[in-house]
């Protein structure tokens, strides 16, 4: 590796890992903050098989009581608490300060990004969910079928097909949990009327390997995703960089946070402090922000000195709504259900494409829970006991257009200040409710939770791609408009989002970017 | 907080009928940081996850959640009139 890399990539999540992938041959610098996880003791056996066993205390409270925290301030995903979770989002309020009142996000600076924890759904955006990018949907296909050929994916082409996009391999999908099967098995008996009503129910599609891949092991339904990442069955953009530096096709400078950048005329200089102390100047050919739609933004307006625009600002805001499943209420937990995302709904309604996934509960602390249901502490236990065998929980995203409600900008402090403007539609709550009864299980719309916008973690659409671009916007190549050495490989570039984990497309779209990239570097 | 124990009250229906109140008061944030450390600890696995098919228990269990209620919740607010009355 030279001293002065062909690129610098900002970020190490899955757009900075694919880039970084797409890039292979060149000289390719990551810079990053790159937490990673501490040096307890991992788990490898199942989850319910080691709890009456061993005592679990480090791995669900943790020595700085880490699991704990939800108990005071704000509540942070189930899945983010735990002490081997505890990384993915460490100091990223005391590095990357944000405020607002209306939108509640969390920023990782781990090596890996959100790939260490996220639900690992792959969806391809369809024509439809593309209008508005300068993007044709066969402009991203190859890239899509690259990506998903590198990561493994499990499913099923089924009634889903249409939403989720063809994908040519796929391994065989997960095993349904009893509850989710018997979902499944009322939809088909009655598919027609479903589809006639705008429904569609199918298996999801999971970064998930089922079978043997290149060294990774099957998926092993441990059920330990809420206690430690790092499942080599679940795709975490980590294998990526592994394997890149393993063979010292990456140079990786973690301990780094980027503040600002600058054009010169033989390339870009990347301004970078230590969060230790101590700084340096970076040079590269080219540079890509992979940092996030959050922290990519914070890098453009610092470089531009741009304390008075106002961003656009995207997040798949988010209804939550538990099933109930009255057949299984009293069964005994099975301790090998997987509590990754088994079904997908897509309800169209009003024009608009609304998408549901149901998980179930396996692995999650139960303690997490008691305080919401309304009897005694001891009663909630007992009833809990006999619920969670028989309880899902649906979440429903739904899509988001740019609005002037929702906007991020710098403040001479440092500090993004962001706004988002949303209200769950109690009409759409409703329907899904009133189709989960229709498929056997029991809930209304009353029980539905609205977590504030943020708690989604599909941040997108801040610097968005155009055909003919402005000041802070894109060219659909990827480049930073007024630059000509920078580009942008996160979700800043999504001008909208459709109803669906973004991730996927993420990954095609950054190691589309990097197509281009290599061709100008010749 | 002090006063409940010493009295011997039932702090079970005094936490349901603070929660009510504010659900992050002090004695239901006690309460759940307990059952957080007893989750962890392989004696009290049986208390959190079901083991053995339990449908009839479930099912009287759950039919006895209301009047449970109103009478855990009845109990506990008479404990904290008297308490906030006669302390």
């Amino acid at each position: 590796m030279s001293t002065t890399p062909d690129v610098i990539i900002v970020g190490s999540g899955p757009a900075g890992a694919m880039a970084a992938w797409g890039l292979r041959g060149l000289g390719v610098r990551i810079l990053d903050v790159g937490h990673t996880p501490g040096a307890a003791p991992r788990l490898h056996d199942n989850l319910y098989r080691i709890r009456t066993q061993r005592d679990l205390t480090h791995a669900f409270i943790g020595a700085r009581f880490e699991g704990l925290r939800n108990l005071r301030g704000r509540p942070i995903s189930a899945k983010l608490k735990a002490p081997g979770m505890d990384f993915i989002t460490r100091d990223w309020q005391t590095l990357t300060g944000l405020a607002s009142e209306s939108f509640q996000p969390v920023i990782s600076l781990a090596y890996g990004g959100f790939g260490n924890a996220w639900g690992a759904g792959v969806y391809r955006f369809t024509a439809r969910d593309l209008e508005g990018f300068p993007l044709r949907p066969e402009e991203l296909a190859p890239h899509y079928d690259a990506v998903g050929q590198h990561i493994g994916i499990s499913g099923i082409a089924d009634d889903l097909e249409a939403d989720f996009g063809h994908e040519p391999a796929l391994d065989p999908p997960l095993r349904l949990s009893r509850n989710c099967a018997g979902l499944l098995r009322s939809y088909e008996n009655r598919r027609a009327e479903m589809n006639r009503t705008g429904v569609r129910l199918g298996r999801s599609r999971l970064a998930v390997i089922t079978q043997p891949r290149e060294g990774r092991e099957p998926y092993a339904y441990r059920a330990l995703e809420f206690a430690q990442p790092g499942d080599p069955a679940v795709y975490n953009p980590s294998l990526t960089l592994n394997q890149l530096r393993q063979q010292r096709a990456v140079d990786y400078e973690p301990g780094w946070v980027v503040e600002r950048f600058r054009e010169t005329q033989s390339g870009v200089e990347v301004e970078a402090r230590r969060p230790t102390g101590g700084s340096a100047v970076f040079r590269a050919q080219r540079l890509i922000l992979a940092a996030g739609a959050l922290n990519s933004a914070r890098i453009v307006l610092a470089s531009a000195g741009d304390h008075e625009t106002r961003l656009p600002l995207l997040d798949n805001p988010m209804t939550v709504l538990p099933v109930f499943h009255p057949g299984a209420f009293g069964n005994p937990l099975d301790p090998s259900d997987s509590c990754l995302a088994q079904l997908n709904l897509v309800l169209e309604a009003r024009g608009r494409t609304y998408q549901a996934s149901l998980y179930g509960l396996n692995g999650a602390p139960v303690a997490e829970f008691l305080a919401r249901l309304p009897l005694s502490l001891p009663g909630n236990l007992v009833l809990l006991k006999h619920l969670l065998p028989a309880l899902s929980i649906t979440m429903l995203f739904y899509p988001a257009d740019p609005s002037p409600g929702q906007h991020l900008r710098l403040r001479p402090d440092g500090v993004l200040e962001a706004a988002y403007s949303w209200h769950p539609d109690p009409a759409i709550t409703s329907e899904i409710a009133r189709i989960l009864r229709r498929l056997g299980g029991w809930t209304v719309a009353q029980l539905a939770q609205h977590p504030a916008p943020g708690n989604g973690i599909h941040y997108a659409g801040t610097l968005p791609m155009r055909s003919d671009p402005g000041r802070h916007q894109l060219h659909p190549d990827g480049r930073l408009h007024g630059t000509s050495r920078v580009y942008v490989a996160d979700g800043s570039s999504f001008p909208r989002l459709p109803a669906k984990n973004l991730t996927y497309t993420i990954m095609a779209n950054a190691l589309r970017i990097t197509e281009g990239i290599r061709k100008g570097l010749g | 907080m002090t006063r409940l124990v010493e009295r011997g009250a039932d702090l079970s229906a005094a936490e349901l009928a603070l929660r009510r109140r504010n659900p992050a008061n002090a004695l239901t944030t006690l309460a759940l940081l307990m059952l957080s450390l007893a989750e962890a600890r392989p004696e009290y696995y049986s208390l959190f996850v079901e083991e053995r098919p339990s449908r009839l228990r479930a099912w009287a269990r759950l039919i006895a959640a209301a009047p449970r209620f109103i009478y855990q919740w009845s109990k506990g607010a008479i404990i904290l009139w008297w308490h906030e009355h006669h302390a």
